[in-house]
């Protein structure tokens, strides 16, 4: 019984990955490794037994010690691979809301270079990036 | 000189902060980083003269004053000065603060409180979190402070092109030193003045807040 319970559940993952991949939403990278993963889901079902075998090659008494291990793994895999991108959006937005401020404090601020004092230097300011170049008033 | 102020809901205090300000420097060259206040910063800044760039959506102090510094930088400052909204700093430091920076002794000056002026009325929690930072950044980062958490910095044009925060958060203190050691910038420390007020202290850092930082530093450090 947990067999058709296992197979029923393996195949609607797929079919989900499918569907997202064919919607463009999915990779083709990550639809081989999703698929993979789940492909090793349905052969552990259909054969449990197996999980001992490579588990006695790597040293472990029992197989599902040995896939306990490796969901852990994966998901500690999954969850940095979350977190950094996580990561890059923030910084990506935090980019996006300066590039913004930039440009439109520039726009509303005078042209004119704030005088340093007789001792110090003029500094020509850095040229923005074409993206941050502000537009000439209207 | 410009000066950089991050600024998040300091509406209530910060036409005093840029009046005092305006007696050691041009509030011209004051920029105001109004990270997205739900109050009218970015209004009562404008309206005493200072420039006002202002964050969409709010971001955090480590990114305002990134912005800040990038504002400063297109201006063509050849000191920025660091400076926080909530009046603890004292616009009569300013001159000892960039004295080093005009004479090229330094790339970056670091404001700190524990200097030969004490710290006025700092409360005695405040004090040891302040120490296990300084202990926790002497370890981390190698650089040697007396005071880690101090907004109260000046750079050369220079120094404020080269450091880059990625830090918007709170943790952009020690990242900044971070940034020091990795681009070997030269740095000295000079003592300031901080005055806690019932406001500040109220606005300011939570205490608790320090173990969550020092996490997520390490964090960082780890993973990147």
């Amino acid at each position: 019984m947990y067999r058709i319970l296992v197979a029923a559940i393996v195949l609607f993952a797929l079919a989900k990955l499918g569907s997202r991949f064919r919607a463009g939403q999915l990779s083709r990278s990550r639809l081989f490794s999703w698929t993979a993963l789940w492909l090793g889901v349905l052969v552990l079902g259909m054969w449990p037994r197996l999980s001992d075998h490579v588990s006695r090659w790597v040293n472990i008494e029992r197989g599902a010690t040995l896939l306990f291990f490796l969901s852990i793994l994966l998901l500690f895999y999954i969850t940095l691979n979350l977190h950094l991108r996580l990561d890059s959006l923030q910084r990506q937005l935090t980019e996006l809301v300066r590039v913004l401020a930039l440009r439109d404090g520039l726009q509303a601020g005078t042209a004119a270079r704030p005088s340093q004092g007789p001792t110090a230097g003029t500094t020509p300011p850095p040229p923005l990036p074409s993206s941050q170049q502000p537009t000439p008033p209207s | 000189m410009v000066v950089v102020i991050p600024a998040f809901n300091e509406a209530a205090v910060l036409p005093g902060v840029l009046a005092e300000l305006a007696g050691f420097v041009p509030l011209t060259q004051v920029i105001v980083v109004d990270d997205a206040s739900t109050d009218d910063t970015s209004g009562v800044a404008q309206q005493a003269g200072a420039r006002v760039f202002r964050h969409a959506i709010n971001r955090g102090q480590g990114a305002a004053l990134a912005t800040g510094l990038a504002a400063a930088v297109s201006m063509g400052a050849a000191v920025v000065v660091t400076f926080d909204a909530d009046g603890q700093h004292d616009p009569s430091d300013l001159p000892a603060l960039i004295a080093p920076v005009l004479a090229g002794h330094a790339q970056v000056v670091l404001g700190t409180r524990f200097g030969t002026q004490q710290a006025l009325a700092m409360p005695r929690s405040r004090r040891l979190i302040l120490r296990a930072a300084v202990w926790f950044t002497r370890l981390t980062e190698q650089v040697r402070i007396t005071d880690v958490h101090n907004g109260y910095r000046a750079f050369s044009a220079h120094a404020a092109r080269q450091i880059h925060l990625r830090q918007d958060r709170m943790e952009h203190a020690s990242e900044i030193l971070q940034e020091i050691r990795r681009h070997r910038l030269t740095y000295v420390e000079c003592p300031v003045r901080v005055r806690y007020t019932a406001y500040s202290l109220a606005k300011g850092q939570k205490n608790r807040a320090a173990v969550g930082m020092g996490l997520r530093l390490l964090l960082h450090k780890v993973i990147g």
